[in-house]
Order: C-alpha cells, then structure tokens, then sequence
C-alpha cells in the first residue's frame, strides 16, 4: 500500500462504492488513533449520500467541542486494491461546503501540505485531564513535540477500554494547525501523560 | 418540548432541534427539554441548517434528527484529537 507522507501526515487515496457507483477519494488522511471512520459529507455529495430517517446519529465530543454525525453502511471500501464489503461509515460535516476532502478518521479540510502545527492537546480518556502545548513559530511545528513520547497510536483502541490511570496512562495527543480549531490536521501519538503534565502543566482545568 | 411532544407536533418530519436540557446516561445522550429551530424538507437539508448553526453557535445542543426517532437519545462517542474546520 503506498502512503502518501505530507507535513508528518499519511494521507492515502480510497475508493467508496455505494448504491452501485463507485467514488474514488485522492487524499484522505490516515489516522492511526481513530477508532471509527468519518468523511466529510462534503465528498460523497456525488454518490447521494445524505442523512436519512433510519440513519444513525452519534454525538462525537472531543477537544474541540461537540458534533452531530450519522453512519451508513457502503458497500464496499477499497485502499490500493484490498477491498472490504458492508462497512459503517460516519459523515459529518467537516470543512467547508463544497470544498474539503473527507478524511478517516475525521479529521478537516485542507489539501495535503497545507497544514501548519501549532498547538497539540492532550486528555486522559475521561477527559478530566486536559491542556495544550504551543509550538513556536515555524513550518511543521508539530515535529519538535517530545515530552514523554513512548510510541505510535496503535494503542488508542486499547486507551479507549482500559482502566483510567493518570499516572504513566498513555493519552492521545492531536495536532492542530490553527489556535481556534479551523485546523484539521490530527497527528495522534502514545505518550505519557503524567511526564507530559510536569513538563507542561495542563492550562485547561479539570472538570 | 419533550421530545414525544416535539413528534407529536411535527410527524415525519426532518428538524433541527436544540436540547435546551439534556443529560448523559453513560456513553448516550438523552435530550430532556427540546427546542425546535427549523423544519427542513429532507435530510441533506436539515444537515445544511444544522452545519450552518453549529459553525454560528458551536457552544449550542444542536441535533439534526428525523421525527421517526422514537427517543433522542444519541449513542455517544469520545473522540481525541482535533476535529475539523468549522
């Protein structure tokens, strides 16, 4: 499978069937923390995706606050030619209208190598632990980020469904582009959380 | 309105609500007191109104949801990480 490498991103071209079309997405963004997969409706207008009564809605609630999405079922998803059949998908509205790609898990718009980093978030898996980390000023800002990094995100699923310990507890760190979540950059990794919040106390306040 | 009120007023129909009160039952959200903001003539229209209002007003409970739901309650998810652009 060959992945694309922009600013640290992996992005990766994918093919949607749906309703007997098929769609053929260029730059959708890996992110290896997600747990579900999410577009932007933005780029499925073409194959009629839209919300219907029988969909379902889930509440997403993250860093940046809440969004309302609904899930189908495609028939089929393809990446460099390994092919899976009847698989959920989430849309959401990401980007702007009519513009943005959609990216697995949910991520913004932008087109690859656009992105510029400048602050990463972290929480424990409750959110009750919070903060952020400014980068300087700088293209790619997000590479100079260290503190307590043990290694990639494959753990996030794990994260999700073990136990809540602060102490030595892996959390996710995202990556944005902008202060204001205009952003969509995710860059997610394993890090230690507790080595993270002595080095950088957290600014945003438990709950 | 509660929501059984709200279906009751508009059936079979796709809106964007607010959920003045809400509460959260483990990983479901339970939407108590409902407001409705706007009746949409279909689905992708109701989710145009919701995107717009909720760039607007993120701080809102805006929900796009179809009156055939017999419940508001909306299966939760966490997510970690940073979301879109909005």
């Amino acid at each position: 499978m060959k992945l694309v490498l922009h600013d640290s991103l992996m992005f990766v071209p994918v093919s949607l069937t749906y309703g007997g079309a098929t769609l053929q997405i260029e730059d959708i963004l890996v992110d290896t923390g997600s747990t579900t997969t999410l577009l932007s409706i933005d780029c499925v207008t073409t194959l009629g995706i839209h919300p219907e009564a029988s969909d379902s809605i889930r509440r997403i609630r993250g860093v940046g606050g809440v969004e309302y999405v609904f899930s189908r079922r495609m028939d089929a998803i393809a990446i460099a030619g390994h092919q899976t059949e009847s698989v959920e998908l989430e849309f959401g509205g990401p980007g702007k209208p009519g513009g943005n790609r959609g990216k697995p898990g949910e991520t913004g718009g932008g087109k690859p190598g656009t992105h510029r980093f400048s602050r990463a978030f972290f929480e424990d898996r409750r959110g009750r632990n919070r903060g952020h980390i400014d980068f300087p000023e700088g293209r790619n800002r997000g590479h100079i980020w260290k503190p307590g990094e043990t290694g990639d995100t494959s753990i996030f699923p794990s994260l999700l469904r073990g136990p809540a310990r602060l102490s030595g507890m892996p959390c996710v760190v995202g990556v944005s582009r902008s202060l204001q979540g205009r952003g969509g950059a995710v860059r997610s990794r394993s890090v230690d959380l507790a080595s993270v919040f002595r080095e950088f106390p957290p600014r945003v306040p438990a709950n | 309105m509660k929501w059984t009120e709200v279906r009751a007023a508009y059936p079979d129909e796709w809106l964007v609500v607010e959920a003045i009160q809400f509460h959260e039952e483990g990983e479901v959200f339970v939407g108590d007191e409902i407001t409705v903001v706007e009746k949409c003539p279909d689905g992708a229209a109701a989710f145009d109104v919701y995107r717009r209002l909720h760039r607007q007003y993120p701080e809102r409970e805006l929900v796009f949801v179809h009156t055939s739901r017999e419940t508001l309650r909306i299966e939760e998810r966490r997510w970690i990480g940073i979301r879109a652009a909005s």
